[in-house]
């Protein structure tokens, strides 16, 4: 008998190994494989664009666990987080943990959901790798925070802070909206918009920033989920040429969502560009320089330029992208020290090299727009706290602090009176979702309106006791103790030494 | 119910803030609600402007929230007069 070759193999370890079923009826197995109008005709054409048998992927990923591991266990032994440059670093690792993290879990359910209510084989086979890559990702994560947590504030109720404070409504409207959709709208919304169009924007640009600051580990972390990522974009350009090779009639189907979900991943990532841009005391880029790279010249200038012979056209809102490519950072960075009070990671006063390097990159928007707020901190960290808590987006749960980028002294702030109530956005973006789908997204539940209720205890203390942390674990980072901890610790082990040479 | 309110000339405010409030109780009297809890000038005059898709509206301060079409979850201005 002949050798067999890698595809035939492949095809003999992963094809026709089930039954089509005979006693009961396809669509009882598969109740969501029309609903979404979706139609598909040869799906055994279509082939995982990886074609990784189980032994493989276990293989490769364990390599990958092994190396990862001995940086981590090193960074660990040898004090490694008294080592990087400044320990304002650790707030956006906190952010990153409570933003990232259970979206990588819920991504994990998402490629389940996806792989058992798609019939096609290879969706199924790299759906399951995907969803244990997910799982793979939360777990490292959480070993970097639990690690952290020895030291530092924020992450020690992290389940309870994970599901109770109001920042993480919008990682969870996120999810939740991709898991309530149809299995073929949910591969679009994670595989190709969030995977394909901005995954390389999270984790190249701050991998690299941690290595630069010297968070060896988180580093190591960001390489190693991206090494994934790759393989979750090739699916995710797999699954939106087959969507739209299949039938004709998919193709208004599938801009209807690359539309959505384009400008949901692209709000989702707004916490991102405070990541690249501020946490960071030595930046390896620019919000606006990666996401021209990333996300202008790659997808909207490359991408979409081959998809519009199938009729597919750039999506809806992607020029309010590039225009708020300028302000996004900035704007951002702003709602997070605007209600730093209340929040698990703490914003920071900028000092003389941040507002340096911020006006340099960014010359049109900062120093105008942006630095008298930031400045409003050197006498008193907490001159810039908001009063209250912040009507926020109906549809991705930030506080409607976005400004226009036209007329950028003024709020972007829409409102749609739908069903006997005005409804916020914070953007054109977010208000056009809204219209596509307003009984989804009058669903939302905003923790303020709980919090104003009292429905969580009568004091402030009976608020963070909900949120899983203290007041004094919130607020500014170079006035808190976390940051007075970093100094004694860097003096213990000597690292506040300088030594000259003559 | 409660309402969102923004202080269009105080830079705390970016956006609206939420406020407890009740349908009978007056424009006037959310107005000195607001002033005390957020420290405003108790000696300037103010505007109270709801804020709609089909456009705004002032505020009567004397009469209720409710006769005033103010509706839970509406969003509402306060100008300098």
């Amino acid at each position: 008998m002949a050798k067999l070759t890698a595809g035939t193999r492949y095809k003999a370890l992963t094809r026709d190994l089930m039954w089509d079923p005979k006693d009961v009826d396809f669509k009882k197995i598969y109740p969501l494989v029309e609903a979404e109008g979706i139609r598909i005709k040869d799906p055994k054409r279509w082939e995982d664009p990886f074609r990784m048998t189980f032994n493989q992927y276990v293989k490769i990923q364990a390599e990958k666990e092994h190396l990862h591991h001995a940086i981590r266990s090193a960074f660990e032994a040898n004090h490694g987080h008294a080592r990087i440059v400044d320990s304002r670093w650790f707030e956006g690792v906190k952010a990153f943990a409570v933003a990232i993290q259970p979206a990588e879990y819920s991504a994990h359910r998402l490629m389940a959901y996806i792989g058992r209510n798609i019939p096609i084989e290879a969706i199924r086979f790299a759906t399951f790798n995907q969803a244990l890559d997910e799982l793979r990702h939360a777990q490292i994560e959480i070993k970097h925070y639990a690690h952290m947590s020895k030291y530092y504030d924020g992450l020690h109720a992290y389940a309870k802070t994970n599901e109770n404070l109001w920042f993480n409504t919008v990682p969870k409207s996120f999810f939740d909206d991709a898991l309530t959709a149809g299995p073929f709208e949910a591969l679009i919304a994670i595989s190709f918009s969030f995977e394909y169009v901005f995954t390389n924007i999270l984790f190249l640009p701050f991998a690299a920033s941690a290595a630069a600051v010297g968070d060896e580990h988180f580093a190591s972390v960001g390489k190693s989920v991206q090494s994934d990522e790759a393989r979750h974009m090739a699916l995710g350009m797999a699954a939106l040429k087959m969507l739209l090779e299949e039938d004709d009639r998919n193709i208004p189907i599938v801009q209807r969502w690359l539309d959505k979900w384009y400008w949901r991943c692209y709000r989702i990532f707004s916490v991102i560009a405070t990541l690249v841009d501020y946490y960071p005391r030595v930046r390896a880029i620019s919000w606006k320089r990666a996401f021209e790279m990333y996300v202008e010249d790659q997808v909207l200038n490359g991408l979409f330029k081959d998809l519009f012979k199938y009729g597919i056209r750039p999506p809806r809102n992607f020029e309010d992208t590039i225009k708020e490519k300028e302000h996004y950072s900035h704007a951002t960075m702003r709602i997070l020290d605007h209600y730093k009070h209340a929040n698990y990671f703490r914003g920071f006063r900028l000092q003389p090299d941040d507002y340096e390097w911020l006006s340099r990159e960014y010359p049109n928007t900062f120093e105008r727009y942006y630095a008298p707020f930031f400045r409003k901190m050197d006498d008193h960290v907490m001159a810039v706290a908001a009063p209250g808590l912040p009507a926020v987006c109906a549809v991705c749960q930030i506080p409607c602090e976005f400004p226009n980028p036209d007329r950028p002294e003024q709020m972007w702030t829409q409102y749609v009176e739908y069903n006997g109530k005005t409804h916020m956005f914070c953007s054109p973006g977010c208000r056009d979702i809204f219209l596509e789908e307003p009984e989804k997204y009058i669903q939302w539940w905003w923790p303020a309106e709980s919090y104003l209720s009292g429905e969580f205890g009568p004091t402030l203390e009976d608020m963070f006791e909900y949120f899983g942390f203290t007041p004094e674990e919130a607020n500014e980072h170079y006035s808190s103790r976390d940051y007075h901890r970093w100094i004694r610790y860097r003096e213990e082990l000597g690292l506040d030494k300088t030594f000259q040479v003559v | 119910m409660f309402v969102w309110v923004r202080v269009t000339f105080d830079d705390r405010f970016l956006c609206h803030q939420g406020v407890r409030a009740q349908p009978d109780m007056t424009g006037k009297q959310l107005l000195d609600t607001v002033i005390g809890m957020w420290g405003l000038p108790g000696d300037r005059r103010y505007r109270l402007v709801r804020v709609h898709p089909a456009g705004s509206r002032e505020v009567d301060l004397e009469r209720t929230l409710g006769e005033n079409g103010v509706r839970d979850g509406d969003p509402l201005d306060i100008h300098a007069a």
